[in-house]
């Protein structure tokens, strides 16, 4: 009985307790031993991937070669960036120039073998296009590097952005930048943006390259020749796709370059796999162009120093001093000497200066331009360049600008009358360019000397060598003075024969020369 | 007569004072509570030191069963969302915790839940961002006048070996949410690397969150991860500032207006400057 009580009294005192701890209580929590964590212990940054490779030899060009940096259009980069890049081309002879804001890109273009173009964020005007097309038209080598980290000035409110300004200049090798970036999320080099990158063909470019390591690279499309291609898992930001990527691609006529990234390029990434040998190949690229240097350069169109060469009928005078000197404190800007030197020795360039007619050793020098100085022409006129067979010597006589009426025939450019004309050759013959400059009268080849210092054939019409400048129209403009030119003007009008297809136009200070020749490559010299 | 006063004796004996006395010991079986966390700021040091409190908190005090995230955070800084992540596993080994996305919970506020038992959110809120954003350190420079032992005392490492910590930082959240949602996830590790921020429906579909719902089926399912039931809630931080006194958070003692007295708190003895007890003394 007791031990029921007993029982009773613990029911009751347990049954309050009991019931609370239901009320709130389900069942029992034991906690969670499925907790998985990182294996912080295990996780180590990725090893960078350095290349070991030895330096490719790469010879020293003969020639001075000079690669322009474009500087002028906000770039986005800074010259110790391309530092590893210029330090090959330096070591392979060349002359690295930078071309900044207060240059002409236009003039510049001139005195360049190889133009080097990083992510520009300030647009390129139509003239500065137009002129870097003709460059390229004329065997100079295009570098055009765009990199989605350096699309825009973070100071520039305008914020034009690299790789619509680059791709407007890419537009005639029909390659285009796309505005993505490549990335792989399972394959990179420490970082997703950091991607492999692997020659898709085998050319100079691509020599000795196996693997590259591309950090934060735009894909290319409408390329001609790919030579730099992603890997397999790696896609475009773009799309998200697995696009055959291009990094890298060569225009048809193999002289634009256009680079995805430039950061490969920046120490210490240069030195990442085969990173160096690619900038080793691209400064080979920029110096092996076959770039022809003609008049629509002029007046760089000297790779070594210059010597004159006064003809007979040049005398000494003060004006011919002047000038002399000044073109030579041009050149001396190019580290070219200038030298008067009656018999020219050899590793010189050279300017000849004199007076037309020609006699007979200046007329078998010059006789390749097929130039008639007695108004007749052996050959029909607008067929190519004559051999000095067809313009013989004996056929150049001085009675052909003494007389009035008479005239001269110049393949590409018809009739010129036989004075008041001045005539500009350039002469391309192995390691020796010569620059021809005839005139009716010393004061008058002065003048064409002193075209030199304007840096353009302004007042003239011309053709790759062969220049014909109105002496008045220079005396208008002239640097030096010329009094007898200036007193007794040629009658331009009078001694233009009907037949003449070159008309001058004494208001425009530039001749384009369209349609007169089939063959000959025509220009205009912008300043 | 008699025998009917025995009779009431003995149920008061056995019966009714028992009972009395079980009902008074019950009263000291408290009634459940799931503790509340919000993380609606950028979680930095001082952010992540008051989380972290919370969740201690939450650990120490029985009659706390559970504790609910509630996130509406973009991340914070990698340190401090590792400490919280840490606090919060510890935590998961005696009590559960559910993560409820309310807005957004990306990046480090995802990484985070990886710490919760189960992850719910209203429809429309955003999830993921897993990845790692970093500035760049300085281009290492020297100064005339300030002298360092190392290349890198200034700066701590160079710049691509920076680049490939925050790649190794990465790997580090991508384990944790691989470990953490296990078979749930239906996504691949590349598409979840691509640090794309979802909706919560489209989370639910690729393995990111357990369920949509509302706060309180949050702290329902809380409460039945727990197994208790009809359980109250708490504000961890209000709980905590309620039991701690103003001065508590001072290190000098204040007056009656709340104003520090410049005098420390505690006694003790200290390397101190006070200019106040200059005047004291004159």
């Amino acid at each position: 009985m007791k031990k029921q009580r007993i029982l009773l009294a613990l029911a009751c005192l347990l049954l309050p307790i009991l019931l609370r701890g239901i009320w709130f209580y389900q069942g029992f929590y034991f906690g969670n031993s499925d907790i998985y964590m990182p294996d912080f212990s295990s996780l180590a940054p990725a090893q960078p991937e350095l290349s070991t490779a030895a330096p490719l030899s790469l010879s020293q060009t003969a020639q001075r070669l000079t690669v322009l940096v474009d500087q002028s259009h906000n770039n986005q980069f800074s010259l110790a960036e391309i530092e590893p890049l210029r330090a090959e081309l330096l070591t392979l002879g060349a002359e690295v120039l930078t071309l900044s804001a207060k240059n002409n890109l236009d003039n510049q273009l001139g005195k360049a073998d190889a133009l080097i173009i990083i992510a520009p964020v300030k647009d390129f005007t139509e003239s500065e296009i137009e002129s870097i097309e003709e460059f390229v038209h004329r065997g100079g080598r295009l570098l055009v590097i765009a990199d989605p980290t350096r699309s825009f000035s973070e100071y520039d409110t305008e914020r034009a952005e690299s790789v619509i300004l680059v791709n407007e200049l890419l537009q005639p090798y029909q390659m285009t930048f796309r505005n993505d970036y490549a990335y792989n999320l399972t394959h990179n080099e420490g970082n997703y943006r950091n991607v492999y990158v692997y020659p898709s063909t085998r050319d100079p470019l691509t020599a000795s390259v196996m693997e590259l390591v591309f950090y934060a690279a735009h894909s290319l499309e409408l390329y001609d020749r790919a030579m730099l291609a992603r890997e397999e898992n790696t896609l475009s930001s773009l799309d998200d796709l697995q696009n055959d990527l291009v990094m890298a691609a060569l225009d048809a006529s193999g002289n634009v370059l256009a680079v995805g990234d430039l950061t490969f390029m920046v120490n210490p990434y240069d030195r990442v796999l085969d990173n160096h040998r690619l900038i080793q190949n691209i400064a080979g690229f920029l110096l092996n162009g076959s770039r022809i240097r003609d008049l629509y350069d002029f007046p760089y169109l000297f790779n070594q120093d210059i010597a004159i060469r006064l003809l007979s009928g040049i005398s000494f005078d003060q004006d011919l001093m002047a000038a002399i000197a000044d073109v030579k404190t041009l050149y001396s800007l190019d580290d070219l000497a200038v030298e008067i030197q009656t018999q020219p020795d050899a590793g010189y360039d050279r300017i000849v200066l004199g007076i037309y007619p020609p006699d007979a050793q200046l007329g078998a020098e010059i006789a390749s331009f097929g130039i008639s100085f007695n108004g007749s022409l052996p050959a029909a006129s607008g067929t190519p360049a004559p051999t000095s067979q067809s313009t013989p010597a004996a056929e150049i006589t001085k009675a052909a600008a003494n007389g009035n009426g008479r005239y001269f025939r110049v393949p590409g450019f018809g009739e010129i009358p036989a004075k008041g004309f001045g005539f500009i050759l350039l002469k391309h013959e192995q390691d020796v360019d010569t620059l021809y400059l005839l005139a009716d009268s010393q004061p008058n080849a002065v003048l064409l000397l002193g075209q030199i210092l304007k840096g353009s054939l302004e007042n003239c019409l011309f053709t790759d060598t062969i220049a014909v400048c109105e002496q008045a129209a220079l005396a208008k403009n002239d640097i030096l003075p010329s009094p007898e030119l200036t007193a007794t003007p040629p009658d331009v009008e009078a001694e233009t024969t009907p037949t003449s297809s070159v008309t001058f136009t004494p208001e425009s200070t530039v001749y384009p020369l369209p349609d007169l020749t089939p063959t000959a490559i025509t220009g205009t010299n912008k300043k | 007569m008699q025998e009917n006063k025995t009779g009431m004796g003995t149920w008061l004996v056995w019966v009714i004072l028992p009972l009395l006395a079980g009902m008074l010991a019950a009263s000291f079986i408290p009634q459940p509570k799931i503790g509340l966390i919000e993380i609606t700021e950028v979680l930095d040091s001082a952010n992540g030191a008051q989380i972290i409190q919370q969740i201690q908190y939450a650990y120490e005090q029985p009659d706390i069963r559970a504790i609910v995230l509630i996130l509406d955070c973009p991340g914070g800084t990698i340190n401090d969302t590792e400490l919280v992540f840490l606090e919060l596993n510890h935590f998961r080994a005696r009590k559960p915790v559910v993560a409820m996305v309310q807005g957004l919970s990306a990046s480090g506020s995802y990484y985070i839940s990886m710490a919760a038992d189960l992850i719910m959110s209203n429809p429309s809120a955003m999830i993921g961002n897993v990845g790692v954003i970093a500035q760049l350190p300085s281009v290492p420079i020297i100064y005339e006048e300030t002298y360092s032992t190392g290349p890198y005392k200034f700066w701590g490492s160079s710049r691509e070996t920076y680049v490939r910590q925050i790649d190794m930082m990465k790997e580090n959240f991508l384990q944790a949410v691989t470990l953490s949602r296990g078979e749930k996830l239906n996504i691949s590790d590349e598409v979840i690397l691509r640090g794309e921020v979802y909706p919560a429906s489209e989370a639910l579909q690729y393995g990111l969150i357990d369920a949509l719902g509302s706060q309180s089926e949050a702290i329902q399912a809380a409460a039945r991860l727990a197994k208790i039931a009809h359980y109250d809630t708490l504000d961890l931080l209000e709980a905590i500032e309620a039991e701690q006194s103003p001065e508590a958070n001072s290190f000098f003692a204040l007056d009656k207006h709340g104003q520090s007295t410049g005098y420390p708190r505690e006694s003790g003895i200290y390397y101190l400057y006070i200019p106040d007890m200059k005047g004291g003394l004159r």
